[in-house]
């Protein structure tokens, strides 16, 4: 049965650039409060010859506020039109290492195409700073994606294998379930991220709560702080009970939760051990050497990250 | 719930068919797909998705843009891949929050994510992380040029926007009320 819908989007995967320049979508929890995910990103790509540019002229992609129906489409549009009229002046792929940026730009594409007097709209808007933005010259790739397709190629670089080590991974909501019309895997029974963890030589774990929400539920980690607590208390209790060594997500948003919530609910006396939470850019840069402190930035995390590391070294050892 | 049948908007499908575009709210059977995926229908017995398009369709407007439950959903978006009518609750709790956000309903705690936007041109501001051994990391410590962002450019194209007004709104904001 599984094996029916283990179906990988082949022409899109296609299409992914292997070549530079990149440009790689900052994001807001990634930028300021995990740094490490941009910095092993750059790394990652260093590692793969692929050359990366960069400007200080893009915002936030406008999605957060936007689906938790805080602000207007018109700012929505106007941002991501903005920020693509950005990007098109150096780069036309880029790499988005966050969920959320990667469905608002996926969800601009869409309305823009449904409603074509939109575009118009927008470039109005944004022709006020001077700016005017093509449809279709960036194109845009999600960062789980691109390693999916640069696995291989990984597997050869990495210092360090996984050794069997027990991976769970977390797809995240806002990737595959919202932007289902292009993303390379089905949103209800995804593997591809399971198969990055094997040919990197680790054990994909399986666990009951696969599909659930991490607990950020955009704005439920502001709102109803104690909902967030129990998503991700069953989430992260249904891992531990399977005895993984690590918690691999693809989101910024979902490790900020996943990390931080773990404290709290030891504290509220809901878990009784922690596990580490790494992005899939931190977990590839661990292994092809790069150092935890200095390019991971595993020292910002509340759960530690480094009894994850021990494990992999004492492993790395045991194989000469 | 009891139905409180004076209640009754008899617009209210109308307008979150105008949000929701070819999303009809009348196209759900009930089939209850949704709910039975619902990671916060697990958590909460009183949180049924699939009651909130029922009561969509019923019209009761004033229920639910007032009330918390519309703002329990953790847009999670499961609903959306289960929908078989292309009519997942979580598209309609969408439009309903815009229309218990334009009548001045909208949970507290949201405004900063917002007003930080505005300032910075991103939901979070650009900090030095203080570690648990009191070392300092910012985005230089990793190798990672500055947050440097055009927010001039940003504020300047978002000033012909709904935002302005809709920051100013958000601190008149009317309280939701808590579900029994």
């Amino acid at each position: 049965m599984g094996d029916l819908l283990m179906v990988i989007n082949e022409e899109r995967l296609e299409k992914i650039p292997l070549e530079g320049p990149l440009y790689i979508f900052k994001s807001c929890v990634s930028s300021n409060v995990y740094p490490g995910i941009e910095a092993c990103t750059r790394k990652i790509l260093e590692s793969l010859g692929i050359s990366v540019v960069d400007t200080d002229q893009q915002t936030c992609c406008g999605g957060l506020t936007y689906f938790t129906t805080i602000s207007s489409e018109d700012t929505f549009l106007a941002t991501v039109a903005r920020n693509f009229s950005v990007i098109e002046e150096i780069a036309s792929d880029m790499l988005v290492i966050c969920n959320t940026c990667f469905n608002a730009l996926h969800y601009f594409e869409k309305i823009t195409e449904d409603f074509p007097n939109l575009k118009v709209k927008v470039n109005e808007v944004i022709s006020k700073i001077g700016r005017n933005y093509n449809e279709g010259k960036v194109r845009f790739w999600h960062i789980a994606e691109f390693i999916y397709k640069a696995k291989d190629e990984l597997a050869r670089k990495i210092k360090f294998k996984l050794n069997g080590l027990k991976i769970a991974v977390h797809y995240g909501c806002r990737y595959l379930r919202a932007c289902q019309e292009v993303a390379i895997d089905n949103p209800e029974s995804p593997t591809f991220l399971e198969e990055v963890v094997e040919t990197l030589g680790g054990t994909p774990v399986k666990y009951k709560e696969k599909d659930l929400c991490c607990g950020s539920g955009k704005m439920q980690r502001y709102t109803a702080r104690d909902l967030s607590l129990q998503i991700t208390a069953r989430k992260i209790e249904s891992i531990i009970n399977e005895d993984a060594d690590l918690i691999l997500v693809v989101c910024p948003s979902c490790l900020a939760v996943l990390d931080n919530a773990q404290m709290e609910l030891e504290i509220l006396e809901r878990l009784d051990s922690r596990i580490p939470v790494l992005h899939i850019t931190q977990l590839i840069a661990l292994l092809l050497g790069f150092d935890p402190n200095e390019t991971l930035g595993i020292q910002v995390h509340t759960t530690p990250v480094t009894p994850f590391i021990e494990k992999l070294m004492e492993n790395a050892t045991e194989e000469g | 719930m009891v139905l409180v049948l004076e209640q009754r908007d008899k617009v209210l499908v109308e307008e979150t068919l105008r949000i929701l575009g070819e999303q009809d709210p009348l196209a759900c059977y009930q089939c209850n797909k949704c709910t039975s995926g619902c990671p916060i229908a697990l958590v909460r017995q009183d949180f049924r998705p699939h009651l909130i398009v029922q009561q969509t369709r019923m019209g009761l407007k004033d229920v639910l843009i007032k009330e918390e439950a519309i703002w329990y959903c953790c847009q999670c978006l499961k609903c959306v891949a289960r929908c078989p009518q292309k009519v997942a609750p979580y598209e309609v709790i969408f439009a309903l929050r815009i229309l218990a956000a334009e009548a001045g309903y909208s949970p507290k705690n949201i405004t900063k994510l917002l007003q930080s936007f505005w300032n910075n041109g991103m939901v979070t501001t650009p900090m030095i992380i203080v570690t648990k051994d009191f070392a300092e990391v910012t985005r230089q410590t990793l190798g990672l040029p500055a947050p440097v962002v055009d927010t001039e450019g940003l504020r300047k194209a978002l000033k012909t926007t709904k935002l302005p007004t809709i920051i100013e709104n958000l601190k008149k904001r009317k309280k939701v009320s808590k579900k029994d």
